[in-house]
């Protein structure tokens, strides 16, 4: 049975170094996928949640302190990503050969190339999203925070982070609507007969 | 994804000739249905919502779409790489292996035996030499004579007739007498 954080971070505190390797399995992933769609860039990504785990490790008599682990982690790592995207003023550019997406059996390899562009797709929308908004919507989507724990992380109000979310929602209605697959009640609908437009393809619904 | 040749940019053409068509104009439902999503939409509320959804195109094609994008999320994977395992592990050896270093770090400088913690900004450091330099310049001391240099300071004296002078040997005396 996995231990609590509470008893790693005690045990951890104590000289236990095998807790921290255990702390650092159970939440690299998450973080990593964090600074993944924070800053668009796994390369830089690795880097950053390598400082993220080393300043855990620095700060380990501190850690008793916050209430939650997980929220001082991922406050770590999101600091570091706005201060990375703050120096290399990364929102223009992306790593666009890095769509890394889970293969199942018997997946034709059709199946993967459209999921494939689908996180494409979905990297270029967080791309024209501002960091402020970004950090949102990826700690509630690919993170699964609820909205106290993001108001947590990014030291805000939770009405706040409400507001947040729900505008780069809306932001991502508009964005992704052409590519959604039309459904007969679709606001194109009531045009059956115009002709679709060049790229409107429904890629998002193809593979669910 | 890409560009085509007669230069449309699908990126530009995300929807701003639909954009009144896609949003539903009430904030309101478009809140119930955030909130649905996240699963925080009482339940209470939630027929509300439906019979609201059942009329709305809009808002059903909203739906659609956080419902696609979470698809997207949870489909695509993140696996660290094992060479950044074995990075992160060897910086933490080595801040093991080394203490001193770390005490070193800016963030864990330690002032007067650790009683005071706190980051000490390159402009504060600046500002505390210079009040330093100006009280040492302010507080100077009057140079204190050189010994090896010779001094003489030269007095004149007028030498009155009829008194007693005694002159130490090695001393030149010179003056003008007076008339009387």
């Amino acid at each position: 049975m996995p231990q609590s954080d509470h008893k790693l971070i005690e045990a951890f505190q104590q000289g236990d170094e095998f807790a921290f390797v255990a702390l650092y399995n159970r939440y690299k992933g998450p973080v990593y996928a964090f600074c993944a769609k924070m800053l668009l860039d796994r390369a830089v990504a690795q880097d950053v949640m390598q400082e993220t785990f080393v300043r855990v490790y620095e700060n380990r008599q501190r850690l008793m302190k916050v209430g939650s682990f997980k929220s001082w982690l991922f406050t770590i790592a999101r600091n570091q990503c706005l201060n990375n995207l703050r120096r290399s003023k990364r929102h223009t550019k992306f790593d666009e050969t890095a769509a890394d997406v889970q293969v199942f059996d018997g997946e034709t390899p059709f199946a993967r190339l459209m999921k494939a562009e689908q996180v494409e797709l979905v990297n270029r929308f967080l791309n024209e999203l501002s960091p402020e908004y970004r950090e949102v919507l990826v700690l509630r989507e690919y993170q699964n925070l609820s909205y106290d724990e993001i108001a947590s992380v990014t030291r805000n109000t939770v009405s706040s982070v409400k507001s947040r979310l729900f505008k780069a929602r809306r932001k991502l209605g508009q964005f992704l609507q052409p590519w959604v697959e039309p459904e007969g009640d679709h606001p194109d609908a009531e045009n059956p007969d115009s002709e679709p437009e060049p790229h409107h393809k429904p890629v998002l619904r193809r593979v669910s | 994804m890409t560009e085509s040749n007669d230069g449309y940019d699908p990126m530009k053409k995300s929807s701003e000739a639909r954009r009144t068509k896609t949003m539903c104009a009430d904030r309101h439902f478009e809140r119930l249905l955030n909130l649905y999503v996240d699963g925080e939409l009482p339940s209470g509320e939630q027929a509300e919502l439906f019979a609201h959804l059942s009329m709305c195109a809009a808002c059903r094609a909203h739906f659609n779409v956080l419902l696609a994008f979470r698809l997207v999320s949870r489909q695509e994977t993140f696996v660290v790489p094992p060479a950044t395992d074995e990075a992160v592990f060897a910086r933490i050896d080595r801040l093991r292996r080394a203490p001193r270093s770390v005490l070193h770090r800016v963030s864990e400088r330690r002032f007067f035996g650790g009683q005071i913690h706190g980051r000490v900004s390159f402009r504060s450091a600046l500002l505390a030499a210079v009040v330093l330099i100006v009280f040492g310049l302010a507080v100077r001391p009057n140079p204190t004579p050189d010994a090896t240099a010779s001094t003489y300071h030269v007095t004149e004296t007028v030498i009155d007739d009829g008194a007693l002078y005694i002159i130490g040997p090695g001393v030149t005396v010179e003056g003008k007498r007076l008339g009387r």
